[in-house]
């Protein structure tokens, strides 16, 4: 704990190491694909060049922002973050085969626990008009394909 | 005349029934999304991109076309009556907007935003159709050696103009190539960088970074917050006084001339503009000590110059081919979707469209003047709405926008980590645009890369060695050693610090 919040404060080392993090994938991403040559590029050649980049810029900002300490540390509020990302994908997991109405409402319902300002009462209405919106206007009026009910 | 034979082609299009009532749809949501803070322009295309495949070309771009300068309107409400920036280009528009509205001239300020928007929309609409052509013209010279270093320039312009850090932009640029050229590349069969997730093919949709970044990422910062107490300052007379109007002339003119040559530069569009206007009155004012407390050129030129700038931002994507911004690439991803590619052509192959989406742009701000104006109480009402009831509703839409594009879960969850992704950036730092501009130009980069140095037998001196090429590296590299300047450092800090 004390360490996470000594590292709050160091917003330059944490964005070089991000970063750095990011080129790693990118590496991963790109594994053996051919680079070929200067003349005859192969599907590898670009996106490992730009991935090396993002390592070399991680590493560098990492290193020259270490001791640098900012004005405010880093805070990250999990709440809304972890509440809402769920929303979203409960929704893409439910759409498909339980249909739109019950995914918006289960939806609706959990983002609606993303932060107090939301009055409990509130919910069943919100939930309600949208999950009408969602049936009337953008099923049966804009003809989007996507079941309205389980099925 | 070639030119009026035009505007009259693209008028004829601009008043068929279908698009004069989609046009309408679209400059009502851009309005309504322009009021409403922490929901933009970008988030609300790139959602509705995937429901414009049922319109006919000419109608979804009219619409897609109407939210963007609608947004520009609507913002401007907000920012002269509850002194918040409904949308980011407005945010000069508070600082004298506001202080009319306190004392008492809220109306006037209001008319006189709509009137150099209504102006600085016309005489846009007017540069588009005269320098369109030529711009068009020339496009259609360019090689692959000169379309590389042209996005290249376009990459620079970006970085300069980005907010923060210029290092922190230019990670953010090759990330978001990176991101770009996942899937399947023009010269082989086999799907890359997709870590074998076959639906990954055709690669990471745009809308799902759009919505991610723009759309998600804001509402968990949103949330972060304490909801904002919305008052509205009230309103008497609408009617700006004959010496108000007076003073607003020079000013919208100015504005309207500076906001629509930054309108074209990549990365600047209507942001730039209104910021850059507002400095340049407060520079050439007699009473510059007035500005901050209610000067009415301190609200006539950024209005005139976002919106002028919003419209000649088309300029780049409907000539070149080559989006510079974030609502630019929408656009072009909604004529992808219609199966046009954006670039010089567009101009000879759908000559109807293209001057229909031109003449409708005018059509759309004369209707959004009259929407702003007597309507404007009705806008004031929304406001009231409070977050706790939007929020649900606009993660409904992101949801919704993203799922239909292909109909399948994967987009959503791509959104999610993105959004996730955008909101580590955020807090670090980092910001959303360059990383949107690298996406959209880093397959047409690599692509043309590749081709000039296949035809150049690998020898990397093609690319100074032509001379429009060299000139527009020239000018890239001048642009990054001003940076270096500490007299300019100075003025870009202050210019962009206000955000």
């Amino acid at each position: 704990m004390q360490l996470l919040r000594a590292l709050a404060w160091r917003q330059d080392l944490l964005a070089g190491l991000f970063v750095l993090v990011l080129g790693l994938v990118c590496l991963a991403a790109v594994g053996d694909l051919e680079i070929g040559n200067a003349t005859e590029m192969g599907p590898g050649y670009v996106p490992r060049a730009l991935a090396w980049m993002l390592v070399a810029a991680g590493t560098g900002m990492a290193l020259t922002g270490a001791r640098r300490v900012a004005a405010e540390p880093v805070a990250i509020v999990l709440r809304p973050v972890l509440v809402l990302s769920l929303a979203v994908l409960l929704f893409g997991t439910m759409v498909d085969r339980l249909g739109i109405v019950l995914a918006v409402i289960v939806s609706t319902a959990v983002a609606s626990l993303a932060s107090n300002i939301s009055r409990r009462r509130e919910t069943p209405l919100v939930c309600a008009v949208l999950a009408a919106l969602a049936a009337l206007v953008f099923v049966k009026g804009l003809g989007l394909a996507i079941p309205i009910w389980p099925r | 005349m070639e030119l009026l034979s035009n505007i009259a082609m693209g008028l004829q299009v601009a008043v068929l029934p279908q698009n004069l009532l989609f046009c309408f749809v679209g400059v009502l949501l851009g309005t309504l999304i322009g009021v409403l803070p922490g929901i933009g322009a970008v988030a609300t295309m790139a959602m509705l991109l995937p429901i414009t495949f049922h319109l006919p070309p000419a109608t979804s771009l009219i619409m897609l076309a109407g939210i963007y300068y609608g947004a520009q309107y609507g913002g401007s409400t907000t920012a002269i009556l509850v002194n918040l920036p409904g949308e980011a280009n407005s945010v000069a528009t508070t600082l004298d907007g506001y202080a009319m509205a306190q004392n008492g001239r809220g109306g006037a300020a209001l008319a006189i935003a709509a009137i150099g928007s209504f102006v600085a929309g016309t005489v846009a609409t007017l540069l588009i159709s005269v320098f369109g052509p030529g711009m068009a013209a020339l496009a259609l010279k360019f090689g692959p050696v000169e379309y590389f270093s042209l996005m290249l320039l376009g990459l620079v312009c970006s970085m300069v103009l980005a907010n923060g850090s210029l290092f922190k932009a230019v990670v953010m640029i090759l990330f978001g190539m990176f991101l770009g050229l996942a899937g399947t590349d023009a010269n082989s069969p086999m799907p890359r960088l997709t870590f074998g997730v076959m639906e990954l093919a055709d690669g990471i949709d745009f809308v799902a970074i759009a919505v991610g970044l723009f759309g998600l990422t804001e509402i968990m910062l949103n949330l972060e917050q304490k909801p904002r107490e919305v008052q509205a300052v009230p309103m008497h007379e609408l009617l700006p006084t004959r010496e108000e109007l007076k003073e607003s002339f020079g000013p919208i003119l100015r504005g309207t001339l500076l906001g629509s040559v930054l309108g074209v530069l990549p990365g600047g569009g209507a942001l730039l503009a209104s910021f850059g206007a507002y400095a340049l009155e407060k520079k050439l004012s007699r009473t510059p000590e007035r500005f901050g407390k209610g000067a009415i050129a301190g609200v006539a030129a950024p209005e005139s110059a976002n919106n002028a700038g919003a419209q000649t931002s088309f300029i780049p994507l409907l000539t070149l081919g080559v989006p510079s911004n974030a609502i630019m690439a929408v656009m072009a991803g909604a004529m992808t979707i219609q199966g046009i590619v954006p670039g010089p052509q567009v101009m000879t192959e759908h000559a109807t469209l293209f001057w229909g989406m031109i003449a409708s742009m005018w059509v759309g701000n004369l209707m959004l003047v009259v929407l702003n104006l007597p309507l404007v109480g009705l806008w004031v009402k929304l406001l009231q709405v409070p977050y706790r009831l939007l929020y649900p509703a606009i993660v409904f839409f992101c949801a919704i926008g993203i799922y239909s594009i292909n109909n399948r879960a994967l987009d959503v969850y791509l959104a999610v980590g993105i959004g996730l992704l955008g909101y580590l950036m955020v807090k670090l730092g980092f910001e959303a645009t360059p990383l949107v501009l690298g996406f959209i130009l880093g397959p047409m980069m690599e692509e043309n890369f590749k081709r000039a140095m296949l035809l150049s037998g690998g020898d990397a001196q093609t690319f100074v060695e032509r001379p429009i090429s060299a000139g527009l590296l020239v000018a890239a590299a001048l642009m990054l050693a001003a940076m270096a300047l500490p007299g300019v450092k100075r003025t870009r800090a202050e210019a962009l610090k206000e955000d």
